[in-house]
């Protein structure tokens, strides 16, 4: 019970980076349909970076890790910085934009990380030397019971997406940064006219709230998976991706909820794989449950309908300051 | 350069598109004045002032603040410029508290709540203001949205305010107010340009006045040695007949009847309270009050379109409660509605003139089947399979799929001839038409159907002098023909020279119908206010009709 | 004097564009990705495979043989079935993303009635049947978001987007319950045959082809000519319009879906009765994402998605054949061009109806009037992207409904008349440009 809820949580840290990169990219006033195709880019990215450094004779652990997490970074960042040019200086629909960054990204991932990555052609099982840098645990945690199973022997990519969503929280709630991009999501001709940069908050939450994201599939692939790319790995991390953009509204746009929020969904999600002795036309089953329960929230707050629960209200429109 | 010159324009010149919005404009504003800057709607007014806060970029032209060219291609550059503007539609965030809305803007860091709500209640106290920090926007009045949005400009330390359409949305009491508060600041040593198209108030607040006519700078004159005539002249450029006709008509048994309404709002309280009024056939009885009282609630209840939660509306004593406008277009009861949001309620604007004619009466079409006639001699069984054809024929009839835009189209050619739509073709899409013909093109529909009732919310809005002048025209033809007219408006000049009766709102409760002939703007203001309630003076009668239609058995089952 | 500079870029909304410069626009950032997308792919191939092989394969792969003809117009026919089935939903404003759930869920409606009945009724019977379930099928799964989305506003995307994946799960449930051997995978059944038209491909690929026709016929009269049609655009414009004008606003946004549903599981029925014969949780092909592409890029209009839709298609098909010609193992190099394409198409829009100032003197207070230097401005522009180049001085339009902005006599406005365009009466031209002002 304890690795369940060890590895529901090493799961549900997955989906909690795609959350709160959808979070800021939604308080900006954007709706990133994108982020499934960016989620994959950041595992391609991850991947590459990972590959640069870890193939040598003894590769240097803290190298790996930090590799890893700039280029996941950086490629999803880029994929998020297409949009963000589409949707903000160009003015697209967000929707139709979103989809197409998905189609890409996922396309560009499957392609890169056969071609590049898994050069030898083979995509099933390819660990590197150094992969299980993601999963160095703390030392000395092996015989704390149930507390250390769960909360302290999770990788460091876990760790750093609690960090990360509490400081979004933080952002978000307390400081003049937070308050002005709200403030953007909520009515860009408002913040243009007092002067705050539209464009500018726009871009710059676009683009992290892409890289964020980006680190959940990072997370997949060498976190969970431990650095085993599977054929469909593209799929999976998609399915992901539009769990997490679900997440957004479970969590009503906040990012310290969806720490809890994607535990939850970390639980429901591994579920399947987790229950023993039953048949695998019941795994089917029980894979329907996250789907359903996303569901079911969305049906709870829509019937709720409460003004906090609202999602920012300029989102999905584009912004043009000398429209009238 | 005159060192009292604090802000300077230069052969300004915007255009959109092909269109010049403004054209090579030349304004001064001096240190500590008030200038009113006056122009119908559409003359420009606000594109030039938006180029002064940075909303817009000038495509020509030199602006200089005191003294020393300046480029505003942004707000942020306005800002730095102490320059700052109260738009008319309001700029704040709703779930925003009004803190939060004054504090936005550049810059980085932690904000204290605290340490804002007393720089904001410092500013409130030194000019006069009332306003808690703390309070949401959505739960404001639009005085208290005015409030704020100027302590914002004032926090944000600016020493040129531009004050757009300020008074549009205020009794004549706040505004009063508010001039008292523009004085002090002007006293402070601030600059103001208050733009307006209200003549008496531009005379009894500023300085100076320069006058915009169709993006082009026509003068400036010293308040004090003009009239309100030699600035009428000087805004539309011709000599106009200020005078709204009001025939006398004979006034018919009350056609419209609303008994004790209650009506809520969308966040579900109370809009309308207790209301009982009635309009009679040729008269314009007109709706006043401030801005968000219940008009909009009322006006939709009324065509089916919102829900009622007490009380009765009677269409010639037939009770059309709870019914949908398209059971009340069934019903055959000829009633309009010129809703206040033309764009967004009354007309598809993506749709064309021809699409738009349709909304009402698309339902409408007819395959033809007539059914076979009956012949003499002819056996039981005959006649019998001929009735039952007759039958299928006309379920079919009544169930023609397709829409008739052949109609549509004439109808379109017709209200374009005859109330003078500018537009390109019947196709065009009504987005792209000028306020003006937008109402037009929506008034002129609406004609079609010949209403008896007419109920028309703020058909001026953003027009110019002369299609407002149209639409009044339009409406007393509709009088005289024996309609019943409910006016909303906003301008109480306006509603005392056409209305018949005019009945003011405050709040959702009716503080009284007077005569429009026997009444001034004052009482009318101090009724708006809630200041003064004729209606509790003269007891629960009021608002119904002698003569009503309605049955009293009817009234009270209701 | 201080110097002081003025922004570098200054966008402005442009006046509406006649057809053809549109067209053009978009035209040419289409082959600015192919160029872009043939550049980057010759140079990487592992065989060493030039620039123009990349067109030939493109070509080979979509017309070369007749049976990859066939199979090329059955794809699109299936592509565009789906995205006319998206588009009605799309003229609501009701965003469905759930077109692969819904082509699925016909998809099983279909086999299962193969599965039980095929070989034991007659398959006349049958395939009438599974045409009657799949259409059912389909549209119970688009109605149900539609229910929510009418009643309570629930988000209709996500909604829709959920269901793909319960449609998709279920299937798995359905094929692990009928073949238990734990591949997951489902041999085509041999009962239940629908007609063909003799026995090649084009034989099976006909009835599609024909399908789609007389879907795409249908749905272009929908929507432009019955009051269903008008109600849908009326909803779509304006929730308060349509109320104001008497429609059940909740009863359009569920009829409309269940058409929309309907048509995917009409394209379910035809995916497993008419092409494939089984059914698996891909079966879909992604198509209610590549719908929605053909949908929006095809301006919502039935017959210009046809156009896209067999644009599309010649590129996944061609792009398959690269693949193999130029060495690249994975398939996924068709969806990397295909986003690529979409993004400039996207793109492209912007400058359709906005146009790009660039202020290279930087300097402010000019001694001419900066409209008369449009055209300038124009051609100095440097080659940022195919749409600038590509776009004309003047600001006029050639279509009859949009000749609004006809050249302003006199002053600093000089755009010339477009080609074409007939010159309009003076009067004319004074009176729009009043009507025009009033709008400030």
């Amino acid at each position: 019970m304890d690795v369940f809820f060890a590895n529901a949580i090493s799961f549900g840290v997955i989906f909690l980076f795609g959350c709160v990169g959808e979070i800021l990219t939604e308080k900006s006033g954007h709706l990133n349909l994108g982020i499934p195709g960016i989620m994959c880019m950041g595992a391609a990215g991850g991947c590459f970076g990972v590959k640069l450094v870890a193939m040598g004779e003894s590769p240097n652990g803290v190298l790996v890790v930090i590799m890893g997490i700039l280029f996941a970074m950086i490629f999803a960042g880029a994929l998020g910085a297409v949009y963000g040019f589409l949707t903000v200086s160009l003015r697209s629909n967000q929707n139709v934009t979103g989809l197409a960054c998905t189609i890409f990204g996922v396309g560009f991932t499957s392609f890169f990380l056969n071609n590049v990555v898994l050069t030898e052609g083979v995509s099933t099982a390819l660990s590197y030397a150094g992969l299980n840098f993601f999963n160095a645990h703390i030392p000395g945690t092996e015989n704390l019971g149930w507390f250390g199973t769960i909360f302290l022997r999770q990788g460091v990519l876990a760790y750093l997406a609690i960090v990360i969503a509490v400081i979004a929280a933080v952002v978000l709630r307390y400081t003049k940064a937070g308050l002005n991009l709200r403030a953007v999501g909520e009515n860009p001709a408002t913040a243009d006219a007092v002067g705050i940069n539209v464009t500018g908050y726009k871009y710059t939450f676009i683009v992290a709230g892409a890289a964020i994201a980006g680190l959940g599939g990072l997370c997949y692939v060498m976190g969970y998976m431990n650095g085993i790319v599977g054929s469909t790995v593209d799929q999976t991390i998609q399915g992901i991706g539009w769990l997490s953009i679900a997440l957004v509204i479970f969590t009503l746009w906040k990012p310290a909820l969806a720490i809890v929020g994607s535990i939850v969904f970390g639980i429901l999600y591994i579920l399947s794989s987790r229950i023993t002795g039953i048949s695998f036309e019941q795994i089917q089953l029980l894979n329907l449950i996250p789907y359903i329960v996303t569901i079911l929230v969305l049906i709870v707050t829509s019937i709720l309908g409460r003004r906090e629960m609202q999602p920012p209200a300029s989102l999905g429109l584009s912004y043009f300051r000398e429209d009238r | 350069m005159d060192e009292n010159v604090t802000l300077e324009l230069k052969h300004i010149s915007k255009y959109f598109g092909s269109v010049a919005a403004n054209r090579d404009i030349s304004l001064t504003l001096h240190k500590g004045e008030i200038l009113a800057l006056l122009g119908e709607n559409g003359s420009g007014k606000t594109t030039l002032m938006n180029m002064i806060s940075g909303i817009y970029y000038p495509d020509e032209g030199q602006i200089f603040v005191n003294g020393q060219e300046a480029v505003i291609s942004s707000p942020q550059d306005a800002f730095r410029l102490k320059i700052g503007m109260v738009h008319q539609h309001f700029k704040l965030i709703d779930i925003f508290t009004a803190a939060q809305n004054i504090v936005l803007g550049p810059g980085g860091g932690r904000y204290g709540v605290r340490r804002i709500n007393g720089q904001v209640r410092s500013i409130a106290e030194k000019y006069g203001f009332e306003l808690d920090p703390a309070k949401k926007i959505y739960d404001m009045s639009v005085s208290e949205k005015q409030t704020v949005e100027i302590v914002k400009v004032l926090y944000r330390g600016a020493d040129i305010l531009i004050l757009d359409e300020p008074t549009a949305v205020l009794t004549p009491q706040e505004t009063e107010k508010l001039f008292a508060v523009m004085r002090a600041m002007k006293a402070d040593g601030k600059s103001i340009i208050i733009i307006t198209h209200k003549l008496h108030e531009v005379m009894a607040i500023s300085d100076r006045v320069a006058v915009l006519r169709k993006g082009e700078y026509i003068g400036c004159v010293d308040t004090a040695s003009t009239s309100e005539q030699a600035l009428t002249e000087m805004m539309v450029g011709q000599k106009v007949e200020l005078n709204i006709e009001r025939p006398v008509t004979e006034f018919d048994r009350p056609l419209l009847e609303i008994r004790n309404l209650n009506i809520k709002n969308d966040v579900g309280s109370l809009a309308i309270e207790d209301l009982s009024f009635f309009i009679r056939g040729g008269e314009i009885l007109g709706v006043a009050g401030i801005a968000g009282c219940g008009q909009r609630e009322l006006c939709e209840a009324i065509a089916g379109l919102r829900k009622v939660e007490a009380g009765g509306i009677f269409h010639e004593g037939e009770s059309i409660v709870g019914l949908s406008p398209k059971a009340i277009y069934d019903k055959g009861i000829s009633m309009s509605f010129i809703p206040e949001d033309r764009l967004g309620m009354g007309l598809a604007p993506s749709m064309s003139v021809t699409d738009n004619m349709m909304l009402k009466n698309y339902q409408d079409t007819r395959f033809g089947i007539r059914p076979i006639p009956d012949r003499k001699g002819e056996s039981a069984f005959v006649r019998r399979s001929k009735h039952a054809l007759n039958r299928v024929g006309a379920f079919v009839d009544r169930h023609d799929p397709f829409v008739d835009r052949r109609k549509a189209r004439a109808e379109a050619q017709r209200v374009i001839e005859e109330l003078d739509v500018v537009t390109p073709s019947a196709e065009t899409p009504v987005r792209r038409l000028s306020g003006g013909n937008v109402q037009k093109v929506l008034l002129g529909r609406e004609m079609l159907t010949e209403p008896n009732v007419l109920i028309t919310a703020y058909p001026v809005r953003g027009l110019d002098i002369n299609s407002s002048y149209l639409i009044y025209d339009i409406l007393n033809r509709q009088k005289k023909a024996g309609t019943g007219i409910l006016f909303i408006g906003e301008d109480l000049d306006v509603m005392l020279a056409l209305c018949d009766k005019i009945m003011v709102l405050c709040h959702g409760r009716m503080m009284g119908v007077v005569h429009a002939d026997r009444t001034s703007k004052e009482q009318l203001g101090l009724m708006m206010a809630g200041a003064l309630d004729l209606a509790e003076e003269k007891g629960k009668q009021m608002g119904v009709a002698k003569d009503s239609r309605i049955g009293e058995d009817q009234a009270w089952s209701e | 004097m201080e110097r002081v500079k003025e922004p570098f870029i200054h966008i402005t909304k442009r006046e509406p564009m006649p057809w053809w410069k549109g067209l053009c626009i978009r035209v040419g950032a289409v082959l600015i990705a192919l160029i872009i997308s043939a550049i980057f792919i010759s140079a990487s191939s592992p065989r060493g495979r030039g620039f123009f092989d990349y067109f030939a394969s493109l070509f080979s792969g979509a017309f070369g043989t007749e049976r990859r003809f066939w199979l090329f117009l059955q794809n699109t026919a299936l592509l565009l079935c789906v995205a006319l089935a998206l588009v009605v939903a799309f003229k609501l404003k009701f965003w469905n993303l759930g077109g692969n759930g819904q082509v699925l869920m016909g998809c099983l409606a279909c086999a299962m009635c193969m599965y039980y009945l095929g070989g034991k009724w007659s398959d006349g019977a049958v395939g009438l049947l599974m045409f009657v379930v799949s259409v059912a099928a389909g549209a119970i799964w688009a109605v149900i978001p539609a229910i929510f989305k009418a009643f309570f506003n629930t988000n209709e995307s996500l909604f829709t987007l959920m269901m793909n994946y319960i449609a998709m799960y279920l299937v798995a449930y359905f094929i692990a319950v009928w073949y238990p051997n734990g591949t997951g995978a489902m041999p085509p059944l041999t009962d239940a045959n629908l007609p063909t038209f003799g026995s090649g491909q084009a034989g099976r690929s006909l009835p599609v082809i024909l399908a789609a026709v007389i879907v795409t016929a249908f749905i272009y009269c929908y929507l432009r000519f019955t009051k269903h049609g008008y109600e849908v655009s009326l909803v779509g414009e304006s929730k308060n319009s349509a109320r104001y004008a008497g429609i059940n606003v909740k009863k359009v946004i569920i009829r409309t879906l269940v058409l929309s549903g309907a048509l995917c599981g009409l394209v379910g029925f035809l995916l497993v009765g008419s092409v494939n014969h089984m059914v698996s949780t891909s079966m879909d092909g992604n198509m209610g994402f590549t719908g929605i592409m053909v949908a929006w890029l095809g301006k919502f209009n039935p017959l210009i998605m046809a156009g896209v839709s067999l644009f599309i298609n010649f590129l996944s098909r061609g792009m398959a054949q690269v693949c193999t010609d130029f060495g690249f193992t994975s398939e996924a190099l068709s969806d990397i061009v295909i986003g690529l394409i979409y993004f400039f198409f996207i793109g492209c829009e912007f400058f359709i109806v906005y146009k790009v100032h660039f202020n290279f003197r930087g300097r402010h207070g000019r001694e001419a009037p900066r409209f008369s230097m449009t055209a300038e401005d124009e051609a100095e522009q440097p080659s940022s992207g195919p749409p600038l180049s590509e776009a004309p001085p003047e600001e006029g339009t050639g279509r009859a409904a949009d000749a609004l902005s006809t050249p302003v006599e006199g002053g600093t406005v000089c755009a010339p008349a477009p080609i074409g365009a007939e010159p309009s009466p003076a009067e004319a031209v004074k009176k729009r440009r009043r009507s025009k002002e009033e709008e400030n």
